[in-house]
């Protein structure tokens, strides 16, 4: 099963890169959304840092949808997930496969806003010790949100509107289970609060990143079934 | 090598097959008739495990596919008038690709996608994406892809559809080809001329059962003809 994911992962991740169809729409939607909370927070408001953290879950989170939404919708224009379908694999691996090049390619957009954001917002994100914490709390945030919403872009698939579809439900779901703990966690990573203080947040994030991950291995089958 | 009892399937209210029985010997080449709505593609679908049975039993080279997908999907191959290939990925990604999800070694693989590639005529393309290719090339590389794991059965759904004469030629070719070496072919389609002309083994398929099957050598064009209107007024009446 992983060597199966990881062809799949492998594939979309070369398609992807010749095109940059979403990468792209990607990037450039995440400056955007950057660009929007620095001109609509002023130092007097609080500033950066009072905005930082929400505003690099925000962008983070929409566009993570273009990720998802892509991974399964390109297989159905192209009429290609049948040939998934196909192979002797378990189709959990399909799951995981797309997972996991959903997973890098929000990763790499997540880092080029973390990017943007020191860039924009004139902000110090610290030293070292501080930018580990921040990518704990970021790889787990991600891994949850990537967990679930690969599962729903699944569902969502053979939907019309499906783009539209796809964060209706899944926001939902992530709103109170990640990005709440996740903004927190962010907050005080970066705040003046000790990181000590983080573990309950991380903790809360691993669960439901290993709850949505288990729950999808479970239901992926019947949610793609005929 | 497939073996189909009693074989129902609904969607909502609707039965679209509806007890049917079917049997094809290993090396056959059966072709499969019916009007629009009959359940050719259905049938298709739930021998290549893409669909589940309400009821019935399905045995493909004497696997089960209640509980033996994998195997099952292991000796099939199938052909649609949808490629089922990568666009952004060029001709020979695609079949690496799918070779290795099938399980094939690096070295084993380089050589069956070569010798693909050379038997489809789609050698000089090999490094083009497929999103650039004709129809003709893109249902070569389906064929290919279909082929890249040694399958011992071809599922084909209208693989004829859209194909210039070349195409269709070299698709014909392939086709005959993979049964000279004892494979297994249910194809559907609409074509009777076609139908018959690669088919030992002709089935009509009215209203999710087998109305009808005959041996190909049994009945020329005209004949086949006759035979498919009868059943179709008979079903329309």
């Amino acid at each position: 099963m992983p060597s199966t994911a990881l062809l799949i992962a492998a594939k979309d991740l070369r398609a992807e890169f010749r095109t940059k169809r979403t990468l792209n729409s990607m990037l450039i939607f995440s400056v955007m959304v950057i660009l929007a909370f620095r001109f609509a927070f002023t130092a007097g408001d609080g500033g950066p840092a009072m905005v930082a953290p929400s505003a690099l879950w925000i962008t983070f989170i929409l566009a993570g949808m273009f990720a998802l939404s892509a991974s399964f919708s390109k297989e159905k224009d192209q009429e290609t997930f049948q040939s998934l379908l196909l192979c002797p694999g378990s189709r959990t691996s399909i799951y995981l496969g797309k997972m996991l090049s959903s997973f890098i390619l929000i990763t790499m957009v997540e880092l080029f806003s973390i990017v943007a954001m020191a860039v924009f917002f004139e902000y110090d994100f610290g030293g070292p010790e501080r930018l580990a914490w921040l990518a704990v709390v970021v790889v787990l945030g991600t891994l949850g949100f990537v967990g679930v919403g690969t599962l729903v872009a699944a569902m969502t698939m053979n939907t019309q509107m499906r783009e539209v579809m796809l964060p209706v439900l899944v926001l939902p779901l992530v709103v109170f289970t990640i990005i709440m703990p996740a903004v927190t966690a962010t907050a005080k990573v970066l705040g003046e609060a000790g990181m000590a203080d983080v573990g309950a947040e991380v903790r809360l994030l691993l669960t439901f990143a290993l709850v949505y991950i288990i729950a999808a291995l479970l239901l992926f089958d019947y949610v793609i079934e005929e | 090598m497939i073996e189909i009892k009693g074989l129902t399937k609904r969607y909502g209210n609707r039965k679209v097959l509806n007890g049917l029985d079917l049997s094809v010997p290993a090396g056959t080449f059966l072709s499969i008739f019916g009007p629009n709505g009959a359940g050719k593609t259905t049938l298709l679908k739930i021998l290549a495990t893409l669909a589940r049975p309400n009821s019935g039993t399905v045995t493909v080279d004497g696997w089960d596919l209640a509980k033996d997908g994998a195997e099952i999907r292991s000796v099939i191959g199938v052909v649609s008038h949808s490629p089922f290939v990568y666009g952004e990925l060029t001709v020979e990604e695609n079949l690496r690709f799918f070779g290795r999800l099938f399980g094939l070694g690096p070295a084993g693989l380089e050589a069956r996608v070569r010798e693909l590639l050379d038997s489809l005529g789609l050698a000089h393309r090999a490094r083009d994406r497929s999103e650039i290719l004709s129809r003709g090339m893109r249902q070569r590389l389906a064929i290919a892809r279909a082929l890249v794991h040694r399958p011992r059965v071809l599922l084909l759904d209208e693989p004829h559809v859209g194909l210039d004469p070349k195409a269709s030629a070299v698709l014909d070719r392939t086709l005959r080809s993979f049964k000279d070496g004892g494979g297994t072919v249910v194809m559907i389609t609409h074509d009777l001329a076609k139908g018959l002309e690669m088919a030992d083994r002709l089935a009509f398929l009215f209203r999710g059962r087998m109305a009808r099957e005959v041996e190909a050598a049994r009945t020329d064009a005209a004949g086949l003809r006759q035979m498919y209107d009868s059943l179709a007024a008979g079903d329309n009446a």
